[in-house]
């Protein structure tokens, strides 16, 4: 592959991608998010603002002060949900991350190497894709124990099959093809031919998928958390802050629909630009 | 197609142990004693050597593993650390509740999303099209547990039109039901939707077309009976998703599932009773899909052939003389 | 040889074009075409040149949304096909005009028994309150007519050969017994043996039910042993039709007809290379003018550039090349 080639790919993908509406507002979405996250330490005091209470602010009405109002402990909600979309940031990242680097190691091994090393690393992935990846994740907390860490690692360990599962079949795929045998033949060893040949092949099924892990990472942290199994209170995470206002939402409806709807737009912003990379990488798919 | 099922039942004995001692492992050799969760912080260190001794957590960790999994097999799941009674017996109780809203929740999915991804599909680029596609977009992105509390504040809390607890009439799960449905049918649609639309861009629709079949019957004979196959395989993949999902609605809708008796056995490390449950879990998936895989021989009768030529082998020759023109 | 004046197809300056997410793709640029009763007409091009869009324009079959008639007629009979209602086109498409595709396997739907997929067009067809035993009665019948056994009706396309599926769709294509039948490169996909047998059939079928043929192909060889006449299609337009003894004994013809010729290895003549066509059809995004060939044709003058050349015909033989223009294609250059 040549590197004009190459560069004139990626950019009919980047045209195709930026002439999908939907994509362009999910990727919007996202900066709004990260920037906010990035920045959160500029314009507020995480301590003073996400985390004091403050007994005689509690659940204000949404005003120019406190745009989303404040909780039942007088925290501002609008900073709260900033902070919150941190967390989920690195959850996304971290998960997604994490199955790719280990998903690839572990497909990347036993589809090149096949026999007897296939087959025991795929039997192992198999079981973990026979439990629901939230169900894992739970044992993996109660193993582990609550906290973001644990969460990330849960997370992430139960996303390693699916990245295992495309790497293994596009290696399966092309070790036989001509241009694997060529680079066999010019005397590229195995690490090479997989990281140079062969994981480029995979990369656009890998980063569709890693989008769409993010949008499933952020939906399971916040679940484990609502149900009190992930990051617990004062940590500003949307899944525990629709938690402890499910207590309110009578009274107060605004301390489940902000963290609610921060949750869906985010998870919306990675599942709009997943599909809009699938389409955009392989337009025959589009319909 | 018996020795079908038979080999198929069969095949999952090693997937279930398996996954237990996956989730085993896990649960006991990562740090936290149960003795001591249970007990507290401050327990006696008498009492809680008993505890231990009890629950046989002295023993060393494949020891423990063998003599649950042998359990397993002659029915004894072992009993709770938490509760002290027969796991066996506490799943069985709470089984039934989830399995209700998750088969409604795939169930509803079926029925909403396969005839709304259809005419999505068929009227591609009408109003009703870009209607499903937003929905589905919307309803992939919605938390489950989010969309659970809304319609518990407005349809119960609010309009008061059903139950705010208990599980004694269908009333209590029409709520859940729906709710975890929610995402399903996002699935359901979109699969549907893509699905035909493939079948409609393949050569035969275009030789059906030039047969001058009319337009109905070639959406309805052709383009489904061909997209049905991807339209079962993700309602078979959606009961696992299904399984998860129910962990949040039950603790949202309060109600006494396996999944709230997951995270209550979690906090306190629970062992027997969360591989139990997952044990449950993966076998009620696994079933789901062997009936995923004896509904697809019905539909495609070249996987049908499949399963056929493994009986006529014998009495036939090995290359099939019809085979040449 | 067939006479002129009894056209049964007739097409005229007929515009087609596909409109992708790419721009818009000129398929067919004023295209004529005429094909007579019982007559096999060959239509020969190279790959993309619009034979298949020829094909599905006289069906209107063309890609939906993408795919568009933008000018010129198509009469069947006395009937305009080109603007003719969707309803009208479902009774005429599978009974009047039938169509047999290139690839065999892919053409026939995999969950359908063969027997389905051959009932259904004539359940389509014929007149209400036909019985369903009389029906499979001709499925049976037009099984045997393609040389298929009829007790194999109840198989699936899986189980069938290459050469088996294609008598399939012949048999699908010739059950309502077609005026016209429309023959996509029938053989392409197949065995060169098979092509021979499925030709034959075809050909035997032809005459027995005195259907006119289109047949598309960009196999001269198949054109000699088939055809009655041929018409020569060039990024969209026709820019040679005579009967098949002009096309291959005449020392007159286009540049590109040419071209074709030498771009086959000869049994008869020691030659000692072959002459393939040197570059590439013209951009079918573009809409030209002047002669679609100019850039390729060694014979290039100034007007080819500028004017399209108009029909010259001797004897029933058309030529469309300025080359011919001024003087009578009988000349020799």
């Amino acid at each position: 592959m040549s590197n004009v080639k190459r560069r004139s790919q990626f950019s009919s993908v980047l045209h195709r991608f930026a002439k999908n509406k939907l994509a362009v507002v999910g990727v919007i979405i996202f900066f709004v998010m990260a920037f906010g996250a990035l920045t959160a330490d500029i314009f507020f005091d995480y301590k003073l603002q996400a985390l004091d209470q403050n007994a005689k602010d509690k659940f204000l009405p949404p005003s120019r002060e406190h745009i989303f109002g404040t909780d039942h402990y007088g925290r501002d909600l609008f900073v709260r949900i900033v902070y919150g979309g941190r967390i989920s940031l690195i959850v996304g990242f971290f998960t997604a991350g994490f199955g790719l680097i280990f998903g690839t190691i572990i497909g990347a091994s036993a589809g090149y190497f096949g026999g007897k090393v296939d087959n025991i690393l795929m039997r192992i992935m198999d079981i973990f894709l026979a439990i629901p990846a939230m169900l894992l994740a739970i044992c993996i907390v109660a193993a582990l124990g609550g906290g973001l860490f644990n969460l990330l690692l849960a997370n992430g360990i139960a996303n390693v099959p699916r990245y295992s599962r495309i790497v293994r079949g596009h290696v399966m795929g092309l070790k036989n093809s001509e241009f694997i045998e060529a680079a066999r033949a010019s005397g590229a060893n195995d690490k090479r031919i997989i990281f140079k040949h062969i994981i480029p092949n995979a990369l656009g099924q890998l980063i569709v998928q890693a989008t769409l892990t993010m949008a499933m990472a952020i939906l399971s942290v916040a679940s484990l958390s609502f149900v009190g199994l992930g990051i617990n209170p004062p940590t500003p995470e949307w899944g525990s802050m629709l938690s402890t206002g499910k207590e309110f939402m009578r009274t107060h409806p605004n301390q489940i629909v902000i963290p609610g709807l921060a949750i869906m737009m985010a998870v919306l912003s990675f599942n709009l630009i997943g599909d809009g990379l699938r389409d955009a990488l392989d337009p025959r798919l589009k319909n | 197609m018996f020795k079908f099922i038979l080999k198929r039942l069969l095949l999952m004995i090693p997937v279930i142990i398996g996954i237990s001692f996956v989730i085993f492992a896990i649960v006991s050799l990562t740090p936290g004693d149960p003795a001591q969760l249970i007990l507290g912080a401050d327990a006696d260190p008498v009492l809680l050597q008993a505890k231990r001794e009890e629950f046989g957590l002295n023993d060393n960790f494949f020891m423990r593993y063998i003599k649950y999994i042998t359990g397993v097999f002659r029915g004894d799941f072992g009993k709770s650390y938490r509760t002290g009674l027969p796991v066996l017996g506490e799943l069985l109780l709470r089984l039934p509740h989830t399995t209700i809203i998750a088969l409604g929740g795939i169930g509803l999915s079926v029925v909403v999303g396969v005839p709304l991804g259809m005419i999505s599909a068929i009227k591609q680029y009408s109003f009703i099209d870009y209607f499903a596609r937003t929905l589905a977009l919307l309803l992939t992105a919605i938390p489950v547990f989010w969309l659970g509390l809304l319609m518990l504040l407005f349809f119960v809390l609010k309009l008061r039109w059903f139950p705010a607890t208990g599980t004694g009439s269908w009333r209590n799960y029409v709520l859940p039901v729906v709710a975890l449905a929610a995402s399903a049918t996002a699935t359901q649609t979109r699969t549907t939707r893509s699905a035909m639309l493939e079948a409609i861009r393949q050569d035969y629709v275009r030789t059906a077309r030039a047969k001058g079949i009319s337009e109905p019957k070639i959406m309805f004979k052709h383009v489904l009976k061909n997209s049905i196959l991807p339209v079962i395989t993700i309602a078979g993949m959606n009961v696992g998703v299904q399984m998860g999902g129910t962990v949040v609605i039950e603790n949202v809708f309060n109600i006494p599932g396996m999944g709230n008796m997951l995270i209550n056995s979690v906090r306190v490390k629970d062992i027997p009773m969360i591989v139990s449950t997952i044990i449950m879990v993966a076998f009620f998936i696994g079933v789901m899909n062997l009936i995923v895989d004896i509904i697809y021989t019905f539909v495609d009768p070249r996987l049908k052939t499949q399963y056929v030529t493994v009986k006529k082998k014998k009495d036939q020759p090995l290359i099939p003389a019809q085979e040449k023109i | 040889m067939m006479p002129m004046e009894n056209p049964l197809l007739i097409i005229k300056d007929l515009h087609v074009s596909y409109k992708t997410d790419d721009g818009v793709i000129y398929a067919i640029n004023g295209l004529d075409l005429v094909l007579n009763k019982g007559e096999t007409l060959g239509l020969v091009g190279e790959t993309g040149a619009g034979k298949t869009t020829t094909a599905l324009s006289i069906l209107k079959l063309l890609p939906e949304r993408i795919g568009s008639i933008d000018s010129g007629t198509i009469q069947f009979h006395d009937e305009r096909l080109d603007n003719a209602p969707e309803a009208k086109m479902r009774l005429i498409r599978g009974s009047q005009i039938s169509m047999i595709f290139q690839d065999p396997m892919t053409c026939l739907n995999p969950v359908l028994t063969i027997g389905d997929q051959i009932a259904e067009v004539l359940e389509s067809h014929c007149p209400p309150g036909t019985k369903a035993a009389e029906i499979q009665r001709k499925v049976d019948e037009i099984m045997t007519m393609v040389g298929l056994p009829p007790d194999r009706k109840e198989e699936y396309p899986h189980q069938f050969s290459g050469g088996m599926k294609q008598r399939v769709d012949i048999a699908i294509a010739l059950a309502c017994e077609p005026e016209l039948l429309l023959a996509d490169e029938p053989t392409t996909a197949l065995d060169v043996t098979i092509q021979a047998q499925v030709l034959d059939l075809m050909r035997g079928l032809k005459d027995k039910l005195g259907t006119s043929m289109l047949l598309i192909t960009h196999d001269l060889g198949v054109v000699a042993e088939t055809c009655d006449r041929v018409a020569i299609i060039y990024a969209g337009e026709i820019i040679e039709t005579g009967e098949v003894d002009d096309i291959f004994y005449l020392e007159d013809h286009h540049p590109y007809t040419k071209g074709l010729f030498g771009s086959i290895p000869s049994m008869n003549e020691k030659m000692k290379r072959l002459n393939p066509i040197a570059g590439l059809m013209p951009d079918p995004s573009i809409k030209y003018v002047g002669c679609p060939f100019a850039d390729r044709c060694p014979h290039k003058m100034a007007i080819c550039e500028t004017q399209k050349p108009q029909p010259v015909v001797t004897n029933g033989h058309m030529i469309k090349c300025h080359l011919f223009s001024s003087k009578p294609a009988g000349d020799n250059k």
